[in-house]
């Protein structure tokens, strides 16, 4: 599909060597957090490059979504501590950090039903400018085209979650927290949807953590992979192509021998 | 003649009330039962600044509507943090204190004797001492609303209220503080509820806590569903239908004996058939979920 390749240069691409002392962007430091009682993520460290595209994979219950919920602001942990741009933000609110530059994509990609993809759009360039940033305001999704005055609650699901995805791509953000944004589509759909947002996120520079079921779409879209196992980071990888083969895949995710 | 400017003036009336609260309920999705608190706040913050500080109709009822906005706030800011189903039990047990503070307040209030006298409202030197008069006040009031309510739910932000409506942590994701968004409308919808408590504290010229109950706040949140949650006529509409359909049964040729009754039976039945196969109201778009 055709990605806008006609972008004007306003915010050039953050490349991992304009940060000589390769202080990450995203670092997750020793976090526990659950729900309640259950304690979901067990000490999870993990750190994100500016520019980097970080799939996380793992069985369900592993603790995928709630590591995502942590770093957006939805959960706060019970110990450790996220750090963004070298800035605490364990604390911070989520709308604080969603001004700052952290966008989450949520699981299967909200939409505002009542809304139409202009108000949508309007809303992200408003969070965009609100943080100081310019929206290109360009949309890169086919499902999306002649639907401007749409309300979003008459779309399809590929509509919406590409409606979704456009709409946290127009707030310009720093970062990207992708929650399955391909949740319940067909695989065909699946596949153009994750390819999308991977070419969108390669072209802005946006660093991604990204959380996906789709394990054989979403690895080699990605520069690093990292796998959780009962809330833990239970293996990484900077080659995330050679988790592609199924043996290694059934044997990292559920720990036993193929 | 007088019987149809009455109707008017009571259209009027519910129709402010009705569009105040679909601010809140209708654009925002906080279902709220403490709409006839603020109402009736509104009604008696107007009524004693008339009678006891000399303060005319006007000024009076837009202190009444600063005065209401400020106390709905201690009931915002604490819940507004809670979730769907706790906010509608603490909006409820507002309407309830509300109504015992009227009740029991007595130097303020002269509680359950009420405070007759009310005086006439005199706008730019006229008094408004008929019933046409009065229509054409609360008319005129309910126009200014409704335009205002309309010019806020068209604006950026009451694409925002639908916004937070539709999903709140969608909505905080893109850097919005939903719950600071909750609390100003909460406040507005209040604000605008004090408008009609004054019209009619100055229509009736008399007030007693029993107007104010919480019977009343479900019935205005009847009119909000009945006309349709979240369009902007829908509150006109709803007002019209529930004002009008207990005189239409008047009309009705039944004994003496089982009138009243039958108009009750008649009434509610119609309530229930219209939310069966209407339930998103007259106007509205969305049903409740």
């Amino acid at each position: 599909m055709n990605v806008m390749n006609e972008r004007p240069a306003l915010n050039s691409p953050i490349q991992p060597e304009d940060f000589p002392e390769r202080s990450p962007l995203l670092r997750v430091e020793n976090v526990h957090a659950g729900y309640g009682k259950k304690e979901v993520l067990q000490g999870v460290t993990l750190s994100l490059a500016p520019g980097e595209i970080v799939a996380v994979i793992g069985a369900n219950g592993a603790g995928k979504s709630t590591l995502l919920k942590v770093v957006a602001g939805l959960i706060k942990p019970a110990a450790g501590r996220v750090i963004f741009r070298g800035e605490d933000i364990t604390n911070l609110p989520t709308y604080r950090r969603a001004r700052g530059g952290i966008a989450y994509l949520i699981q299967g990609g909200a939409v505002f039903p009542s809304l139409s993809v202009g108000d949508h759009l309007e809303l992200g360039r408003a969070a965009a400018r609100r943080g100081g940033r310019v929206s290109c305001g360009v949309l890169p999704f086919p499902a999306l085209e002649d639907r401007a005055s749409s309300a979003a609650g008459l779309f399809s699901g590929g509509q919406r979650q590409a409606l979704a995805s456009a709409t946290i791509l127009s707030t310009e953000p720093a970062l990207l927290l992708a929650d399955e944004p391909s949740a319940g589509l067909a695989p065909a759909a699946a596949a153009e949807l994750l390819a999308t947002l991977a070419a969108a996120s390669r072209e802005r520079g946006l660093p991604v953590l990204w959380v996906e079921q789709r394990v054989a779409d979403v690895l080699p879209l990605a520069d690093r992979a990292v796998l959780l196992r009962s809330g833990l980071v239970a293996a990484e990888t900077s080659s995330p192509g050679d988790w592609l083969d199924g043996e290694t895949l059934a044997h990292l995710t559920f720990g036993r021998g193929a | 003649m007088n019987y149809l400017w009455h109707i008017l003036v009571m259209i009027s009336i519910y129709a402010i009330l009705a569009a105040s609260l679909n601010l809140v309920t209708g654009y925002s999705g906080l279902l709220s039962l403490c709409h006839a608190a603020f109402y009736g706040i509104g009604a008696y913050v107007t009524t004693l600044l008339m009678m006891r500080a000399g303060f005319g109709f006007l000024p009076a009822m837009a202190l009444g509507a600063a005065l209401t906005a400020l106390i709905s706030l201690a009931i915002a800011i604490p819940s507004l943090r809670l979730r769907g189903d706790y906010f509608v039990l603490a909006t409820l047990g507002f309407q309830v204190i509300i109504f015992g503070v009227l009740y029991n307040w007595v130097s303020l209030t002269q509680g359950p004797y009420g405070i007759p006298g009310i005086p006439i409202p005199v706008i730019l030197g006229i008094p408004v001492d008929t019933v046409f008069r009065y229509a054409l006040l609360s008319g005129a009031l309910a126009v200014a609303c409704l335009v205002m309510i309309r010019a806020v739910a068209r604006s950026p932000f009451g694409r925002l209220l639908r916004a937070v409506r539709d999903d709140e942590i969608a909505a905080a994701a893109l850097g919005k503080n939903v719950p600071r968004i909750k609390i100003t409308v909460f406040a507005l919808g209040a604000a605008f509820a004090a408008v009609p408590g004054a019209l009619f504290a100055g229509y009736m010229r008399f007030i007693d806590p029993t107007s104010f109950t919480l019977a009343e706040a479900i019935f205005i949140l009847s009119i909000v569903v009945i006309g349709g949650a979240g369009s902007l006529a829908g509150p006109v509409l709803g007002a019209a239908f529930m004002v009008l359909l207990p005189e239409a049964l008047r009309f009705l040729q039944m004994p003496d004996a089982v009138a009243a009754n039958m108009r009750q039976i008649i009434y509610g039945l119609l309530l229930v058939v219209l939310m069966r196969f209407r339930p998103q109201g007259f106007l509205g778009k969305y049903g409740f979920e």
